[in-house]
């Protein structure tokens, strides 16, 4: 198992954000955290990756990361399994695109060589599969949102985890971008084994991609299966509040397409 | 190789080459300038004679250069020609340094309260009459302790600590800035040497000074160079750091450990020398971009080249009075830092 979260519960400053949290994401799987603005995904992400935060205490509970207890592991071997690709980075300009993606090394060991010169070839490979080569000379300050995006998750990809978690990482992007970067993710979840737990709150990103998902709601954990299993009318009304009809699509996926108030003669009078 | 990607790596190549030229560029003038700058004084000797005094010094030749001259030479310009090598050197790498910790472009030792405690710290030292060579460390202890209690103080609240940390040393500073003031007028006359030698100068450092200074400083800058990939990792924001897998509490504790004990240093022996740890690095920044590797190298010989200068500039400028160097950097550092602002389309101002 690459990820296995058992009962966990976390505070912070005594409110609590998390409430008895048990998921599991196999290796190579493509799972998904959904849930509403503030119901606990990003905080989860944090203590997955033991992040604390000052007034933040975990209430039991445990995480095993490709088998091995988080609390045996020490921050450069958390960063040798997981990578993060975070919504926004506060990186000023003044580095170049390979000067950002070479970031993603620090953890990595190279010591001979033979493994500083395979580490470098990783590097090119992963800037060249996600089209950034071009780029490599340029200031992050002058790449678009989309680009910037992209050399995130080439840091991420340097760091030749296991793990892969995308923490709102198209957010702020249009559909087509947010679409490519989560396609570049979900190959190499098929062609590296790659295990990815992106955490988003679009339901239909994580309709099309994802396949698990867990629902989180206020803390807890509202349901976990296929988007089929989870993509309820009735669950999405009970954690989203909306007003939802759930369409099967040709490809056999599935779609969700929300009603909106102000029009007469929806679901929501 | 695909077109674009050697194209690509050129790029950055010349990048890094540009920073290696300048870097050699920087010694060469640092080494030229100290040389001419032995001669210039009350007594003009020429970089003849100069050579001819480490010449003879290295067994290398037997010079007819008069004792006096030699002694000139020797005593009094050559610790104060080290001495502003060595603390432009310390000032502007510690700025690098706390400019990335704070990834704040107005951070530099001067503000986070590490040099006011330092110049209370010697400020301490001279009332209780203790030997000059104690100022250091009174000062290293004193910012060492105000550091931490910050650091600490900092982790207690929420939100962003680096911020909390820049405000609380901006307060800290202006509270023992207070207390500073308030021991030199109660002083009286013996207050005003101080007062002097807070407001800067190279003047009275000696070898007696300089021998207690250079190691800490020399193996000062080392580390701040040795550090420059976390460094780097700093500027991405301390969650994402960890992310990285870096340790950010530690590296945190010996960038303040570090930058308190060379600080305190100058600040002991140098007094208060402002706006070198915030011109040159940031300059720098906007040619040769943050990445560390070539920013902290380039900034500790740009400070050592800066300062000679100004020290240089200090001595001669209305000779045979001295002015204040603390003068001669703001005078000569604003203009090209706003010169610098306006030119640069970077955002190393975010």
């Amino acid at each position: 198992m690459a990820v296995e979260v058992r009962g966990v519960s976390f505070n912070y400053a005594k409110i609590p954000i998390l409430r008895g949290i048990c998921f599991h994401a196999k290796k190579g799987e493509f799972f998904c955290i959904l849930g509403p603005n503030g119901s606990g995904k990003t905080t989860l992400i944090k203590r997955i990756c033991a992040l604390h935060g000052a007034q933040g205490k975990t209430l039991g509970g445990s995480i095993r990361l490709a088998g091995r207890p988080l609390e045996s592991l020490k921050r450069r071997d958390i960063a040798r399994l997981i990578a993060v690709v975070p919504q926004r980075s506060s990186l000023p300009g003044g580095l170049s695109v390979r000067e950002t993606v070479e970031m993603g090394l620090y953890a990595v060991e190279a010591n001979t060589r033979e493994e500083r010169a395979a580490v470098q070839s990783r590097v090119d490979s992963v800037m060249e599969t996600l089209g950034l080569l071009q780029y490599a000379g340029r200031d992050i300050y002058s790449l678009s949102g989309g680009e910037f995006q992209k050399v995130l998750l080439a840091r991420a990809l340097a760091q030749n985890p296991e793990i892969l978690i995308l923490d709102e990482a198209t957010a702020h992007l249009d559909i087509h971008h947010a679409i490519e970067i989560f396609t570049l993710v979900k190959n190499l979840t098929r062609r590296k084994a790659l295990t990815v737990l992106a955490v988003v709150h679009d339901i239909n990103l994580a309709a099309g991609f994802a396949d698990r998902i867990m629902l989180l709601d206020r803390g807890r954990c509202a349901g976990t299966g296929t988007p089929k299993e989870i993509l309820t009318a009735q669950l999405l009304q009970t954690v989203f509040h909306i007003q939802a009809r759930v369409l099967l699509t040709e490809e056999g996926g599935i779609a969700v397409l929300p009603s909106y108030p102000h029009k007469e003669g929806t679901l929501w009078n | 190789m695909s077109r674009p990607r050697k194209e690509a790596v050129r790029g950055l190549a010349s990048r890094q080459q540009r920073a290696g030229a300048a870097l050699l560029f920087l010694a060469g003038c640092t080494a030229v300038l100290a040389l001419w700058t032995l001669g210039l004084g009350a007594v003009a000797i020429s970089p003849g004679e100069i050579l001819g005094i480490f010449g003879s010094r290295l067994g290398l030749a037997a010079t007819g250069v008069p004792e006096t001259t030699r002694l000139i030479i020797e005593n009094l310009r050559l610790p104060r020609i080290l001495a502003a090598i060595l603390t432009g050197a310390v000032l502007s790498a510690s700025g690098t340094a706390m400019q990335a910790l704070y990834r704040n472009p107005m951070a530099d030792p001067y503000i986070i309260g590490i040099s006011s405690s330092a110049s209370l710290g010697a400020i301490l030292a001279f009332f209780l009459n203790l030997p000059a060579s104690w100022y250091g460390l009174t000062a290293f202890l004193l910012s060492l302790v105000t550091a931490f209690f910050l650091y600490r103080l900092s982790r207690r609240g929420r939100g962003s600590s680096t911020t909390l940390l820049l405000l609380f040393g901006i307060g800290v500073s202006s509270l023992y800035g207070a207390l500073g003031s308030f021991f030199l007028y109660s002083a009286g006359e013996a207050g005003f040497s101080v007062l002097i030698w807070l407001m800067g100068s190279l003047g009275n450092i000696g070898w007696e000074q300089l021998r207690i200074m250079a190691l800490p400083m020399l193996g000062g800058i080392l580390v701040l160079n040795l550090l420059s990939r976390e460094l780097n990792l700093l500027l991405t924001g301390e969650e994402e750091a960890q992310y990285l897998g870096m340790n950010v509490e530690r590296v945190k504790k010996i960038l303040l450990t570090v930058t308190a004990l060379i600080t305190a240093l100058s600040v002991a022996y140098a007094g208060i020398i402002g706006f070198v740890g915030l011109v040159v690095p940031h300059g720098l920044r906007l040619i040769f971009g943050a990445n560390h590797k070539r920013l902290v190298p380039l900034a500790s010989l740009g400070g050592a080249f800066f300062l000679l200068l100004a020290d240089t500039a200090a001595r001669t400028l209305i000779a045979p009075v001295e002015l204040p160097i603390g003068v001669v950097t703001a005078a000569a550092g604003a203009p090209v830092f706003l010169v610098l602002l306006l030119k640069s389309r970077h955002a190393a101002l975010e």
